[in-house]
């Protein structure tokens, strides 16, 4: 079991770093967009582990029991070609395996199908041959993935309205322009993806990964006259009718805002596979999963202590409670999402956020570990750079850190704030930044309004930012459609004509177009830094990136090394790219990265399977109570 | 209300035949009163640099929207009830008299008036609670909790058990903000939720009531129809709306519900008004000359008074509870430190740290007990018709 | 009377349908936050916003014109086809009624309750106007009114859910609807909504009960030497009976009305009130409509009925002119 609680404090860290430490050798690398069953995750006893004693093979494995989960939201449709969500494609998942999963030393492991390429452009798909669906649509063959790909995802205009229909179209260096990816069927069972550039991290994009599938027999009703809305209500899609044997479990009910059950599946297709480990043999062993709709946080956990559900999401400050329990068991894990404050380089920010020294200057007036420990409650990480510590493309020797050890405090950051600014209106009167005027340098700093552990980091930093850099900081709270629509939403006034844009969220130069409303920081969103494909951040450090609402220019072409290390084939080489780019960052400092926190889950004492490492539930069919 | 109780001498007859002959003395006062306000308003916003306070003795006070809000409310609470109860020290006593008879509404007054008290001065001198994360989760004075469940225990350790100390009476939050502080902090915030927003419904109402009482026909056929609308209407939804087009803040909760709040006095008021219009002395005053507006402001308003004052009394817990409601369902403004932000961010540590909610659930229980058992004391000796 | 009771039918039909108007509007003019998220998701990802937000907006047919969608919605409306519930995949009529049963389920003791033990309640204080047992009784019935309902919940499944144990922690909406395991998990939130809603009805029996304690031909009976019982049941609930009886009417109508979300959020009810609120926290269109109409129709007939039992039941009341 678990250590008790003492993850606060100083052998907090301590322990904390010695987990990290056996991250490293795990080798760890993953990026999740719809990963593992409802709310949890888990996996098996992979790769070393040993950690949490939860994963020892000492019971042994046998059929019987129902899981029980429970989750904050309610999935939104089982018909994944309508949604985006997680908890949905979660639900789905119970039912329908997809292509294949990504196991967390970054390896493929096939389910319904393998892929192979020679040159990293063209990828051969191969189904496996005892795939059936369900409702009599016959066996699934290659035939279905084409239509599916060249019909729905690929069809112009997006009829059905899928929302990742964009992944399926990439830049034609010879025209331009972006095209719909060459997609062919070569024989019963096989198809080619054949890309228009080398992309040797293809399959492990969400694009493929764990990509599902739907019987040509139900689209071909709808994709002649386009009709969406038919497509949306079909009845055999919206209750999983089709997935036959292709998934662990199969649907049973939805009540909705209530439970979602599926029962076992006794053909489920990985059972008679050859070359699997032998856990799959007999998978899946619960008799029944659950998922439980509790939306108030306080009922959710008390379920969970009095043994009504197996499963919780845990917040990190109840974590060292439920660490104290017997009959719980917290499993800590690493997530890809980044806190870190974002400065508004635009016209309507704090225009010294521009430069570069001024922000490296701010990177030493916030204590990092002390968000880690007192704010997270040690359940999480510190961050340097747009990629975790325990990533494969992080290179200690390229990131320069900041806010941590002797790089913090009052003195270190006045001196540089104040050569920083140098040259400007801005100094230092005694303790406080002042402008021309006189009048103290005042900054807001925006958090979400539904997110309490939000509010407490935007009043730490607000402290820090007083106490070290002498700048007054208001933290402001608004929702986050209001901030979506008011703070990242850019344009350039009505009337002008900037000289490029890049869509809603990059409406032009950072001189011309501004949000509706001014703000100077905020830690409203965190961003994916997508561990398992680190090439997927680039657009966050590009002058014309799709998603640089703040404004920032970088000094070194830091997407120049993103596009040099995608097209690379060599891992070797590709590290070292990435490990560079990193390095940039975090010399740069386009934000102020702050930590990555972990995801905390409480477990049931029975439930065994699930290991302390990223993406743990890839293999949750495996999962059994002892 | 007791404006109306002017005998045959003390009525100035001069001013009724002046111009501004519906206005008595004490509306005069209540006109200045608006225009010295509206203009400290526009020279906070026009003139002042937004990050500066607006005064800085004998304490440094950045007036926000609300508090100019709140200092009208309780200008408006002074004319309007405190000088005319001064004025008719009979009719007062009589009140006083019937009110005290009610054991419960006595010390529900006094509880009131502290917290009205401690709750405009307090957070004038004290900080606002500020972050302290190494101080979280102390328990209150005179209490223990285990050990392991402040990050630091500042009070002494005995047995494992962490010991509350007088530096936090009240003990702390999971942010180790203090909670006597922010019990004293929103103590101000439920007044002016209270306050305000029925200070607005009660103007509203009133005004649309007699009107429509009064008006009669058409006029009244409409705003009654609109009222019908209004009252089925969920303000709660257009609350959710309008947060997602503006965001939510205290200011918007206070005049959404204060202007869509108003329906269920317009027709307490319209009723009593319909009543009222029938009798004598408003035929006699109209046969004498009087205007409409004349007739409304100086016969039908103070008749309906009693019944919207008791009325009021009971709204004002209503709002301050649906506050603490939308704050429970994180709808609110969480820089706002009031009652319902405190209780909705301690209730996930009901088993470890108890005090976190349970204070301010306190306080916000007493509160509108104390409220509800005015209001129906109020009802007793302010309504006419239990006079035996 | 009947011309009267034909208009105020006439009248609750354009009511409702403006609210329904209204509703739609504003839900027309506020940004939607799936789409937004759908959006900035599509950015993150080096996808085209401008190209996430057409395909939202085509699946959920938001490319027509506004005019077009609104003569669509209403004429569904009046039809009875409510449409397809976008955030839960379903029929919206299917949605209502999933939910209902839930809602009537701890809605109905709740109403039952809280009449029968407020009537008694304020019976007994208005006959023993302030004695101690007076206060006790008027304390009683404001003690559920301001103990906020989501923090009284919260501790009592804390004290019976997870310490005590005596009573579930999460409602199970797999149990038989008339069973013992059904009585168990609901008598937390009956217990909650019933002393929330008690002191209204005590408040109101009280006060009409007040104006006849007072009154000359109940002074004459007690003279008489007729006992408290009788004089209660007799001299006091008989005349008050009938503004009493029209609030009742309204209330047991309101029955569905008292769908709490708070209640529902905090046991984990899948009600109406939950049903609703998540529909407009997700904007789905058809359903927050769906929601609202049902809602609007059972106040606005409420209100209706409420009205037409006080001029049928008191004759005094005249609309004649009205």
């Amino acid at each position: 079991m678990p250590s008790g609680n003492d993850r606060r404090g100083t052998s907090g860290t301590a322990e904390r770093r010695g987990r990290r430490g056996r991250r490293d050798v795990l080798k760890l690398l993953g990026a999740t967009s719809v990963a593992g069953l409802a709310g949890c995750s888990g996996n098996g006893e992979g790769d070393g582990g040993d950690g949490n004693g939860a994963s020892t093979e000492s019971a042994t494995r046998s059929v019987g029991g129902t899981y029980v989960s429970a989750s904050s939201v309610d999935a939104q449709s089982l018909n994944w070609l309508t949604i985006a969500d997680a908890t949905s494609g979660s639900f789905v998942t119970a039912t329908l395996d997809g292509i294949w999963a990504i196991k967390p030393n970054r390896e493929i492991f096939p389910l319904w199908g393998d892929y192979s390429t020679d040159d990293g452009r063209v990828y051969e798909i191969q189904l496996r041959d005892n795939l059936e669906w369900g409702a009599g649509y016959g066996q699934m063959t290659a035939d279905d993935w084409v239509y599916m790909i060249q019909n729905v995802f690929q069809a112009r205009p997006n009829w059905s309205g899928y929302p990742n229909a964009a992944d399926w179209f990439r830049t034609n260096p010879e025209s331009g322009q972006r095209e719909p990816i060459p997609v062919e069927q070569t024989g019963e069972l096989t198809f080619e993806i054949r890309l228009f550039e080398v992309d040797p991290s293809l399959p492990f994009k969400p694009i493929l990964w764990r990509q599902q599938c739907i019987p040509r027999g139900i689209l071909e009703q709808y994709v002649e006259d386009q009709d969406a809305e038919g497509l949306q209500q079909d009845e055999e899609l919206n209750t999983l009718a089709y997935a036959g044997n292709l998934g662990p479990y199969t649907y049973d009910t939805w009540e909705r805002s209530a439970r979602y059950t599926v029962t076992r599946n006794e053909d489920y297709y990985l059972q008679d596979v050859e070359g699997v480990p032998d856990r799959f043999a007999e998978a899946p062993y619960f008799d029944q999963q659950t998922v439980r709709v509790i939306s108030e946080e306080s009922t959710r956990l008390g379920a969970l202590e009095s043994g009504e559900v197996d499963s919780s999401g845990i917040p990190p400050d109840k974590a060292n409670r439920f660490e104290n329990l017997p009959n719980v068991t917290v499993n800590v894990t690493p997530q890809p999402y980044l806190r870190m404050i974002v400065y508004n380089m635009r016209s309507n920010g704090w225009e010294p956020f521009r430069s570069k020294a001024v922000r490296r200057a701010l990177g030493f007036a916030v204590n990092k570990e002390s968000v880690v420990q007192n704010v997270l409650r040690g359940y999480a990480d510190v961050a340097q750079t747009m990629q975790p510590e325990w990533s494969d493309w992080y290179d200690d020797s390229q990131v320069e850190e900041f806010g941590v050890g002797d790089r913090y405090g009052p003195e270190e950051t006045r001196t540089r704030l104040e050569s920083a600014l140098s040259g400007t209106e801005y100094g230092y009167d005694g303790e406080r930044l002042v402008d021309g005027s006189g009048e103290q340098v005042t900054l807001s700093i925006y958090y979400d309004s539904g997110q309490p552990t939000e509010g407490t980091i935007a009043e730490f930093v607000a402290q820090e930012f007083g106490e070290n850099a002498g700048i007054d900081v208001q933290p402001e709270a608004v929702s986050s459609s209001t901030f979506q629509s008011n703070y990242v939403q850019t344009s350039a006034p009505d009337g002008t004509d900037p000289e490029w844009t890049a869509g809603t969220f990059n409406g032009g130069p950072r001189d011309v177009a501004t949000s509706a409303d001014s703000w100077d920081m905020s830690i409203n969103l965190q961003f994916n830094t997508y561990p398992f494909t680190p090439a997927s951040s680039k657009g966050f450090f590009e002058r014309r990136g799709g998603i640089n609402f703040y404004g920032y220019y970088p000094d070194e072409d830091i997407s120049a090394l993103y596009e040099e290390a995608t097209a690379t084939t060599d891992e070797e080489r590709r590290r070292e790219l990435f490990g560079e780019a990193f390095g940039l960052i975090s010399e740069e400092q386009p934000f102020g990265f702050l930590a990555m926190p972990s995801s905390v889950t409480g477990y049931a004492e029975s439930v065994r399977g699930y290991d302390e490492e990223f993406n743990t539930g890839w293999d949750s069919q495996a999962w059994y109570f002892a | 209300m007791a404006g109306e109780s002017d005998t045959f001498e003390s009525v100035d007859w001069e001013e009724t035949g002046g111009r501004f002959s519906t206005l008595s003395r004490r509306d005069r006062w209540a006109l200045a009163t608006v225009v010295g306000l509206l203009a400290a308003f526009v020279y906070d916003y026009a003139i002042l640099p937004a990050d500066r306070p607006t005064i800085t003795v004998p304490v440094e006070w950045n007036v926000t929207q609300l508090d100019w809000l709140f200092v009208s409310t309780l200008l408006a609470l002074l004319l309007y009830v405190a000088v005319p109860l001064y004025n008719n020290r009979r009719l007062t006593a009589y009140y006083w008299r019937e009110f005290r008879k009610n054991r419960m509404a006595i010390l529900s007054l006094v509880y009131l008036l502290v917290v009205f008290l401690i709750g405009v001065v307090g957070p004038l001198f004290l900080d606002k609670p500020v972050l302290a994360v190494e101080r979280a989760y102390q328990p209150p004075v005179f209490t223990s909790v285990d050990a392991a469940v402040p990050v630091d225990c500042l009070g002494a350790v005995v047995e494992g058990r962490c010991q509350g100390t007088m530096a936090h009476p009240l003990g702390t939050t999971g942010d180790g903000k203090d909670i006597l502080v922010l019990v004293v902090y929103g103590m101000q915030v439920s007044m002016k939720v209270g306050l305000i927003s029925t200070l607005l419904v009660v103007t509203i109402g009133t005004a649309v009531g007699t009107v429509a009482a009064y008006g009669g026909g058409l006029v009244d056929e409409l705003l009654m129809r609109y009222v019908d609308v209004q009252l089925v209407f969920p303000a709660f939804f257009l609350y959710l709306l309008l947060t997602y087009l503006f965001g939510g803040s205290l200011f918007m909760f206070i005049v959404i519900f204060g202007l869509t709040g108003w329906g269920s006095i317009a027709r307490l008021v319209r009723s009593e008004a319909l009543q009222r219009a029938e009798e004598e002395y408003i035929t006699a005053a109209r046969s004498a000359g009087a205007g409409t507006l004349y007739v409304i402001r100086r016969h039908l308003i103070p008749n309906v008074s009693n019944s919207v004052i008791t009325a009021a009394t009971l709204l004002i817990p209503g709002f301050i509870l649906f506050e603490a409601s939308l704050s429970f369902l994180s709808l609110g403004d969480p820089t706002v430190p009031s009652w319902g932000q405190v209780i909705a961010t301690g209730r996930g540590d009901l088993s470890t740290a108890w005090w976190v909610s349970t204070f301010p659930g306190v306080f916000l229980f007493t509160t509108i007990l104390a409220f509800n058992f005015m209001g129906d004391a109020l009802r007793d000796a302010l309504d006419p018709r239990q006079e035996t | 009377m009947r011309w009267y009771v034909v208009r105020r039918v006439l009248w609750a039909v354009v009511a409702t349908f403006l609210i329904l108007s209204v509703t739609w509007g504003l839900l027309a003019v506020t940004p939607n936050p799936a789409a937004e998220q759908m959006q900035f998701q599509a950015a993150a990802s080096g996808g085209s916003a401008e190209a996430a937000e057409e395909a939202f907006e085509a699946r959920r047919g938001l490319d027509r014109s506004p005019w077009v969608r609104y003569q669509e919605y209403m004429t569904n409306m009046v039809t009875l086809n409510w449409g397809w519930s976008q955030s839960r995949s379903q029929p919206v009529i299917e949605a209502i009624a999933a939910a209902l049963p839930y809602t009537a389920i701890y809605s109905v003791p709740t109403t039952i309750l809280s009449i029968l033990l407020g009537l008694a309640i304020g019976l007994y204080s208005a006959t023993n106007q302030y004695t101690k047992s007076d206060y006790a009784a008027t304390f009683f019935a404001f003690f559920g009114y301001a103990i906020p309902n989501f923090w009284f919940g919260i501790i009592l499944l804390l004290v019976f859910g997870v310490q005590l144990g005596w009573f579930p922690v999460v409602f199970d909406s797999d149990i038989p609807f008339f069973s013992l395991g059904m009585a168990r998990q609901l008598v937390l939130p009956v217990v909650v909504l019933v002393t929330g809603t008690i002191a209204g009805v005590m408040r109101y029996s009280r006060a009409e009960a007040l104006e006849y304690v007072e009154a000359e031909f109940v002074k004459t009976a007690k003279s008489k030497g007729a006992d408290g019982y009788r004089i209660l049941t007799r001299h006091i609930l008989r005349p008050a009976a009938v503004p009493l009886m029209t609030i009742l009417v309204g209330d047991i109508l309101g029955i569905f009305l008292a769908a709490s979300y708070l209640v529902e959020v905090v046991f984990g009810i899948p009600g109406l009130g939950q049903l609703s609120y998540n529909a407009i926290l997700a904007q789905d269109t058809s359903l927050v409509l769906g929601t609202t109409l049902i809602f609007t129709f059972v106040s606005v007939v409420g209100n209706l009925v409420q009205d037409v039992a006080y001029t049928v039941l008191d004759p005094r009341i005249d609309y004649g002119d009205r």
